[in-house]
């Protein structure tokens, strides 16, 4: 049976994970060493609710860098929230292959139903402002 | 007193100065090159209308001008009309004496005074408070943007700027807005875009349209290979490119100012398609002007509504499925 490290997220950050040095030290300190010796890494991402790309990339981006996409054998990702899910879906992809210079057609975004906006200029009300 | 720059500078603040008067704010300014001293911040005599773009680049051009050996002196701040920017803390960081009366105000759910953010740690500190000074917690998808555009602004500050007066940052929320509006903005005097990306795209060290374009792309980064801060392996050159996208989703303004490039995407319009462009410069509500002088650093402004990012996962999914990858393993991810 392959031995494996469990590496809590939210042991390094909490909510929302942006700290780029802690997910840097996470990764140095834990996960490519354990890769290294071909071990199973479960980053467990239990108690964050949302993330950057930076972090993710920062955590996982050199270890899909320097093991290619079989590392992702060995890489499980436990609790991950809708929108961390995403994320590592992102770095996996741009970081295994690269961004394609060959598009340049826009993407088209959904973020769900909106509210109007407006190009009315911002009236100077100063006193609003405190 | 001797200032070790070449001239004195002065930066005037007129009766409006926010992101959709930028134009004319930076345009009447050469804040690095007067000739006058002390250094001097004039404002408007009566009425002043700073958002934090404005008030951000105040207090890191006071920073240069502190560093620089200029002392700041302070022109009609005298009056109601400077209540917003004594609250917001802008008299303070640039030693400019005035009624403390004036400041004493609570700050919860309207604004994130003015900070001088030089570490990590001081980072998450500040990321820690907006919630609760911006009183989001019932808009945890809008919160979750605004801690996303900070974040990533604040951390291109700590590592690729070489900013040694660190980052100023402030936010303002705009509550009786129907789409609940927060501007943020983040300024340094730092080394600048095309300084930075300079060490791995030559072409845009002295070219502020070609360092902005290069910056707002995707996989566009100045760090090196390898390097004590800002290694490629911590670095994907994406930050940008998101916080351009997520105020664009959203319809708020989004500006870059560097060197003397000012690039600005405006906001949408009533029943305008929300696309991002993974070339900023082919977005038709973009906007691009060379100033008479340079800003010696980075100037970063968004504006998100937090209304309009109802399902905050749903627009990383949606900017995931589309986005030019040469390949896609996402299948392959173990997820339990």
């Amino acid at each position: 049976m392959t031995e494996y490290v469990e590496v809590k997220v939210q042991d390094a950050v909490k909510g929302f994970a942006e700290d780029k040095d802690a997910a840097k030290r996470l990764r140095t300190y834990t996960i490519m060493p354990a890769l290294s010796a071909n071990k199973m890494v479960v980053i467990n991402f239990s108690g964050v609710t949302s993330s950057t790309q930076s972090f993710v990339h920062a955590l996982v981006g050199e270890a899909l860098q320097k093991f290619g996409e079989v590392v992702l054998d060995r890489l499980e990702f436990r609790s991950c929230a809708p929108q961390v899910k995403s994320l590592i879906e992102l770095v996996v992809d741009y970081s295994l292959g690269g961004f394609s210079n060959s598009s340049s057609a826009p993407m088209e975004v959904k973020t769900g139903k909106k509210k109007k906006t407006s190009e009315t200029p911002d009236k100077p009300r100063p006193r609003k402002h405190g | 007193m001797v200032c070790k720059s070449q001239g004195m500078p002065k930066l005037s603040i007129p009766n409006e100065a926010s992101i959709r008067t930028i134009r004319n704010f930076l345009f009447a300014n050469s804040p690095f090159s007067d000739k006058e001293n002390p250094a001097r911040l004039v404002m408007h005599p009566k009425w002043a209308f700073m958002d934090p773009v404005a008030m951000a680049m105040a207090a890191a051009w006071g920073a240069w001008c502190h560093r620089n050996g200029c002392s700041v002196q302070g022109e009609n701040i005298a009056g109601p009309h400077t209540k917003y920017a004594a609250r917001m803390g802008l008299f303070k960081f640039l030693n400019i004496a005035h009624d403390p009366l004036l400041e004493e105000h609570e700050e919860a759910g309207k604004f994130i005074p003015l900070a001088r953010i030089k570490t990590s740690d001081e980072l998450a500190g500040f990321i820690g408070n907006v919630s609760a000074l911006l009183h989001l917690e019932s808009e945890p998808n809008g919160l979750a943007a605004v801690q996303y555009c900070i974040s990533e602004l604040l951390r291109n500050v700590l590592e690729h700027s070489g900013s040694l007066d660190g980052a100023f940052v402030c936010a303002q929320r705009y509550p009786h807005d129907p789409a609940r509006r927060v501007s943020i903005a983040v300024a340094d005097c730092g080394f600048g875009i095309g300084a930075h990306l300079g060490n791995s795209y030559p072409e845009a060290r002295n070219d502020s349209k070609v360092a902005l374009q290069l910056a707002m792309q995707l996989g566009v980064t100045g760090a090196v290979k390898s390097g004590m801060y800002g290694s490629a392996t911590d670095n994907a050159g994406a930050g940008l490119f998101f916080t351009r996208a997520i105020a664009k989703a959203t319809g708020g303004y989004f500006a870059l100012v560097s060197g003397d490039g000012v690039f600005r995407i405006k906001r949408l319009r009533k029943n305008d398609e929300v696309l991002i462009f993974h070339d900023a410069f082919q977005d038709p509500r973009h906007d691009f002007w060379k100033l008479p002088w340079p800003w010696l650093g980075t100037v970063a402004a968004v504006e998100i509504f937090t209304q309009n990012i109802p399902n905050f996962p749903k627009f990383f999914q949606s900017i995931r499925q589309q986005l030019p990858v040469k390949k896609t393993a996402a299948g392959r991810i173990k997820f339990t």
